[in-house]
């Protein structure tokens, strides 16, 4: 399947994932541990949604994400956030090869991947949604 | 005008709003201060429900969703003894603002300010609380909300207004009149905190036709300000 055909076929191929683009294939293993948290679902959605992205503004992302349902966000949470990112999240998404973190300039972009991640990422996030709606 | 001195000071701090949506937001109206920026982001519609985050130059003061943002905005107005629970989300809210110049605050926002100002002397139930009311009528609007703070609490409660007003059946009130025309311009008030100085904290608004320019503040040195200008 060529990309400019994937509107006519689209019905048929919204059931089938296409990981025939060049892009580095995650094992799904590591796939599904990056997905495994609610903080780490939001951040890759965020860089799907932005092509670049720094960790100060994706704290302060973070930070008001969780404030749509906690009330005020404070400096001092904000800056936990801040910290779980460098210590745990981050190395863990460079690790897993979905996102690209230039340590110096501080800057996260999303790594080039299958438009089937994408969707994972993107159906993951709504998963969240659903369930909090619902609960 | 040292009360005026006081909204110009604040003035100068820098505050910045980003805003986060998937849609437009009224946000550049609602904050036409001049000391705030807002930056408006936007983001795919399956993202987060609407927030903001607030700044003083570089550092972060909160984030807070949209809707909790229009609750301060659009305020319901409780009396002080009745706010509690709401009470520390409201604080929460009024300390990412203060010292922001709103330019166009109307009656109902600045009752709810000063219900907040109000709530805290109430709460610390001791301390100094200077409150300046334009008119006689505007005072006796507010008599019941000071006559309860005054009967519960040993406040020491001081009302600044510019004529003579019906003041036997409030003890524990100090009236002064103050035939000044810069009492009659502003709507001013502070609390010092009493034995909790982390408490402090004012407003000062002066009228302009129908609505309001003004600035609450917690920073001690504003809140000094105030009481130094209406004891003068």
């Amino acid at each position: 399947m060529t990309r400019e055909n994937t509107p006519a076929n689209r019905g048929e191929d919204d059931t089938q994932f296409d990981l025939s683009e060049t892009a580095t294939v995650p094992d799904p293993d590591v796939l599904f541990q990056a997905l495994a948290t609610t903080m780490r679902r939001r951040m890759l959605w965020y860089v799907l949604a932005n092509a670049e992205t720094t960790t100060d503004e994706l704290a302060d992302v973070l930070a008001g994400w969780e404030s749509t349902t906690a009330g005020v966000v404070g400096p001092s949470e904000r800056e936990e956030i801040r910290i779980e990112l460098h210590h745990v999240h981050l190395p863990l998404l460079v690790a897993a090869d979905l996102i690209e973190y230039d340590s110096e300039a501080e800057t996260i972009e999303v790594a080039a991947m299958p438009e089937p991640v994408r969707e994972i990422i993107r159906h993951a996030r709504q998963y969240d949604d659903i369930v909090e709606n619902t609960g | 005008m040292a009360l005026a001195s006081i909204i110009e000071t604040a003035a100068r701090r820098r505050t910045t709003i980003d805003y986060y949506g998937s849609s437009a937001t009224d946000l550049t109206t609602q904050f036409a201060g001049r000391n705030v920026t807002i930056d408006a982001q936007t983001l795919p519609p399956d993202g987060p429900a609407p927030f903001v985050v607030i700044r003083d130059g570089d550092d972060f003061l909160g984030a807070v969703s949209e809707t909790d943002l229009q609750t301060l905005l659009a305020p319901s107005i409780s009396p002080p003894w009745r706010m509690d629970e709401a009470a520390d989300e409201y604080r929460a809210l009024y300390s990412l603002l203060d010292d922001t110049v709103f330019t166009s605050l109307d009656r109902r926002q600045l009752l709810a300010a000063s219900r907040e100002i109000e709530d805290r002397a109430y709460r610390v139930g001791q301390g100094h609380l200077s409150v300046g009311f334009q008119s006689h009528a505007a005072f006796d609007a507010q008599r019941a909300v000071y006559r309860r703070l005054a009967s519960d609490t040993p406040l020491d409660i001081h009302i600044y207004v510019v004529d003579e007003t019906q003041t036997d059946d409030m003890p524990g009130i100090t009236i002064h009149v103050e035939p000044t025309t810069e009492i009659g311009h502003y709507w001013f008030m502070a609390f010092d905190g009493g034995d909790d100085p982390s408490q402090q904290c004012a407003l000062v608004a002066r009228q302009d036709g129908d609505t309001y320019e003004g600035v609450w503040t917690y920073d001690p040195r504003l809140v000094e300000r105030v009481f130094a200008a209406v004891e003068n």
